[in-house]
């Protein structure tokens, strides 16, 4: 049985999400494009009956990983400092967020470290359930619940134009 | 005022925003927010980013 078909209704889905996780849109369409080709390539391990856009979203969490790795690899990038930024740090008062734009959401989003902004995005934007993301992700539940945590509060502290307690630091 | 709150943990805050919480441990974030004018701002703003979504 071939899931061509079925593969090209996850499609809109798989690409509102890559452009969400990665701004530049040429990125993001090559890894949707990947994703679809690796899947393609191992359509015989998916099980008929089981969830395909679980599937697929595994496949796009390895080939988005593999990307990161081999892009920090090369790359110079700014990230912010996991450790400095502890829950005290967090200068945000709280009720400011209404009057900011998706832009600012974009901007904010790139600031995350990748893997609290996947987790961010498919609880926000796609709407899963914290099994399932842990499913996707194959990460225990409660690893996803403290990504969650920390990347939403941080999105907030970022768009609220606090300044967080961590430290900016060029990586190379 | 004896009626101290359930303790609510940072996960508790997101699966209320998520809407992931049981009926029973809803209630105990609600009135926990009802008392903490910062907790109330700050799912507010949870909230606020859920919704700019598309």
């Amino acid at each position: 049985m071939d899931i061509r078909n079925d593969l090209m209704e996850h499609v809109p889905r798989l690409r509102r999400y890559a452009r969400a996780l990665l701004t530049n849109r040429e990125l993001a369409d090559d890894l949707v494009q990947d994703t679809l080709e690796r899947a393609l390539s191992r359509s015989r391990t998916f099980e008929y009956g089981t969830d395909l856009r679980a599937w697929l979203f595994t496949i796009m969490h390895n080939v988005f990983v593999n990307q990161v790795r081999k892009a920090s690899a090369r790359a110079v990038h700014v990230s912010v400092d996991d450790e400095a930024f502890g829950e005290t740090g967090l200068a945000a008062s709280g009720g400011q967020l209404h009057s900011l734009e998706v832009r600012d959401l974009d901007y904010a989003l790139q600031r995350l470290p990748a893997e609290q902004r996947e987790v961010v995005l498919l609880v926000g934007l796609e709407e899963m359930s914290y099994a399932e993301v842990a499913n996707a992700l194959s990460v225990p539940i409660g690893t996803v619940m403290s990504r969650l945590s920390r990347g939403r509060e941080r999105l907030r502290s970022l768009m609220a134009g606090a300044q967080p307690g961590a430290k900016l630091k060029v990586v190379r | 005022m004896s009626e101290q709150p359930a303790a609510i943990s940072e996960e508790d805050i997101h699966a209320y925003v998520d809407g992931a919480l049981s009926s029973e441990r809803r209630e105990q974030v609600e009135r926990a927010i009802e008392l903490n004018p910062a907790l109330a701002a700050r799912v507010s703003d949870y909230f606020s980013l859920n919704n700019m979504f598309p």
